[in-house]
């Protein structure tokens, strides 16, 4: 091989040529494919990121329209009956007077509605929207048992979509009657963010 | 050039008497004027010398050299030469091995050499006709099994011998005479030289074969008492010398031309290689090409569908958002309502299942009066009953968007004048009432606890009513909390 391509080159060098011409002209063309291919990439690369970002808003959009069509009667329900909106407090402090004054208990109900607890919800902050607890403590001394089931019962059921019975003890049985201690919680959503309240105008 | 292959080549055949023109297949033909065709040569000169070359241990450079230099000694100025074993035959190892070469130093046929160049002839090669004899001799079977073998083709011009030593060239003879008397002879001749000269041992009596022999000489050998094989009929219509030169070839050992004076025909093979290189490359780089260009074609459109695709579905999405805003619709406010509602206004506790529940109880057992009951959210229901009773009321404010668990707890206190044993059946009576209720689980039964108590009574022990309390605590009954004590 030493001494072939000395004496053969001289005669096929044209062959040679040829073929380094081809090689040169193929790899010219590539290149300049993937020229271009470089060129284009950040197009395309901006063309499947925005499909994406617009799949992904679509997708939110039609879960939102999901979740509209699938709770909105439920969710109309409870802004009717107050759970977001105008925080109203005196009215069930006034429906428990009312009640214990319709079933003749009003010298026997003592109540205490605590300051409002925040709850912590994930929804709440994209909702700009704060959630709070209310907690009534009702207590009962010496009514029958009935008394004071009826009484919380009538309470509940005027306000049946915001509340839930948390406890109710029934204790210190005696001729004159028993002691009953209630904790009905009362929930209520802040459209306002407690931030806006402190708001510079 | 003209594009030759090797049947399209001729052979040239140079004696000391003519030159003969042959086709690659072995049939005469007239000298080739006009067209240049390749050629093989094939020499059957006097001007023939055998030598064996001994290499050492060397390998590399080293052994090239060495061989180059026995070549010069053995072979002073013989420009053609070659060695039967081929190149890559040779040891890899350093190890010592011999080499078999054939040189011819003939102005008639550098001159016949020369002429073939000038009429641009390529030249593919130059053989022995010895070399293309023992090349055929090695190809025959029949023959594998001689040490010693004499080759003896009878020629128009006379007789050509060949010496095989296992199956190796390593002498030949031109014999220029017609006569198969003579020839008879001489081959006896040839072998008492051998003989002589220790080319071959006393007692070797190598084996005959005449190839293509007239009936005289191969009465004459036999006359001799030499050691005869049968004669091989030719397979070749033209006889044994055209199927014998029709192995001058690249696979036929012992070519005698230098590369220079292969050149045309090398460049020819090396061309013919390159354009078929040329074409597979241009051929596979334009489809790398073609199918490069598909993908920047494919990938551009689907930029463009992409594009396409995203302004719809952010139109859609909008389209989506424009409705829910035109009916004043906060998405976000409705799922939290949904989520308050999930979680902070489902499953309250039902104070008046657990009444009716108890009054059908007590109302079975008049010698107990239930002393208090209590049902509560808590994070661990029935997990602590030591605590008071004041903290337990306390315990009720527990962080309540965490997942509560409903418990209800009763005392029940039994009648003081009931002696032990009856103490006992209520309380027995009292356990399997409360186990039967279907939708609560039982987690503290006082039954299990009533054993570790101290037993007390009589007129002056100081009796703590609510330490003989029976304290029930139980659980909704669930898939989770099934089968737990």
């Amino acid at each position: 091989m030493n001494q072939f391509w000395p004496v053969v080159f001289p005669l096929v060098r044209p062959t040679v040529m040829l073929l380094a011409k081809v090689v040169i002209g193929l790899v010219l063309v590539s290149a300049s494919l993937w020229g271009v291919k470089y060129f284009l990439s950040p197009g395309w690369l901006q063309a499947e990121a925005s499909l994406q970002t617009a799949q992904a808003q679509l997708d939110e959009a039609r879960l939102e329209q999901s979740d509209v069509q699938t709770h909105w009667p439920r969710y109309k329900q409870l802004v009717a009956a107050g759970l977001v909106g105008g925080e109203p407090r005196a009215i069930w402090v006034e429906d428990l007077l009312c009640t214990a004054n319709e079933l003749d208990l009003k010298d026997q109900v003592s109540f205490s509605l605590a300051v409002p607890e925040p709850v912590e919800l994930p929804q709440a902050e994209l909702a700009q929207a704060s959630v709070q607890r209310h907690v009534l403590e009702i207590q009962m001394t010496q009514v029958h048992e009935l008394e004071a089931l009826r009484l919380i019962q009538q309470l509940q059921a005027r306000h049946a979509q915001v509340t839930r019975m948390a406890a109710c003890l029934f204790a210190q049985p005696n001729p004159d009657g028993l002691t009953a201690q209630c904790r009905v919680n009362f929930l209520h959503i802040d459209p306002t963010p407690a931030a806006d309240n402190n708001a510079v105008e | 050039m003209t594009a030759l292959t090797s049947s399209q080549s001729g052979l040239l055949l140079v004696n000391p008497l003519q030159r003969q023109w042959f086709t690659g297949k072995g049939d005469a033909m007239a000298p080739p004027e006009s067209l240049p065709i390749g050629v093989r040569v094939v020499a059957d000169l006097v001007e023939e010398n055998h030598v064996r070359i001994s290499v050492p241990g060397i390998v590399g450079r080293d052994r090239q050299s060495f061989i180059e230099a026995q070549y010069q000694a053995l072979l002073p100025d013989v420009a053609l030469r070659g060695s039967w074993e081929r190149a890559s035959a040779q040891p890899l190892l350093p190890r010592p091995f011999g080499l078999h070469a054939v040189g011819v130093a003939s102005p008639t046929l550098t001159g016949q050499l020369d002429e073939l160049t000038k009429a641009g002839h390529p030249i593919e090669g130059v053989w022995t006709l010895s070399y293309l004899m023992a090349h055929w001799a090695v190809r025959q079977t029949a023959l594998s099994g001689q040490s010693w073998l004499l080759l003896c083709l009878g020629l128009p011009y006379g007789m050509r011998m060949v010496l095989l030593h296992d199956q190796v060239p390593v002498f030949s003879r031109l014999l220029l005479a017609d006569d198969p008397g003579m020839q008879a002879q001489e081959v006896g001749q040839t072998l008492k030289y051998l003989t002589d000269n220790r080319i071959i041992e006393r007692d070797v009596r190598p084996a005959i074969l005449p190839l293509d022999p007239a009936p005289a000489l191969r009465q004459g050998l036999q006359d001799l008492g030499l050691n005869m094989l049968p004669s091989m009929a030719p397979r070749h219509a033209n006889g044994m010398l055209a199927e014998v030169m029709t192995l001058a070839g690249s696979r036929a050992p012992g070519n005698l031309a230098s590369i220079a004076l292969r050149r045309h025909h090398l460049a020819h093979r090396t061309r013919q290689g390159l354009r078929l290189l040329t074409g597979v490359v241009a051929v596979a780089g334009a489809a790398g090409l073609v199918m490069q260009g598909q993908a920047l074609l494919q990938g551009v459109d689907q930029s463009r569908v992409q594009q396409q695709q995203a302004a719809q579905m952010t139109e859609s999405a909008q389209s989506i958002r424009d409705d829910l805003a035109r009916r004043n619709i906060n998405v976000p406010l409705l799922r939290l309502a949904m989520e308050v509602q999930q979680q902070e206004l489902q499953k309250g506790i039902d104070p008046v299942q657990q009444l009716w529940l108890l009054g059908q109880l007590m109302k079975g057992h008049p010698q107990a009066q239930l002393v208090r009951t209590e049902q509560a959210l808590r994070e661990q229901a029935c997990a602590s009953l030591q605590a008071n009773a004041e903290a337990e009321v306390a315990a009720v404010v527990v962080p309540e968007s965490t997942a509560l668990q409903t418990e209800w707890q009763f005392d029940v206190r039994p009648s003081s004048d009931l002696l032990p044993r009856q103490r006992q059946a209520l309380l027995e009576a009292l356990a399997k009432s409360v186990a039967a209720w279907p939708q609560w689980q039982l987690k503290t039964n006082p039954e299990r606890q009533e054993s570790a108590t101290a037993l007390t009574g009589g007129q002056g022990s100081a009796i703590d009513r609510a330490a003989t309390d029976w304290r029930w605590c139980l659980v909704p009954r669930t898939p989770a909390t099934e089968g737990t004590p």
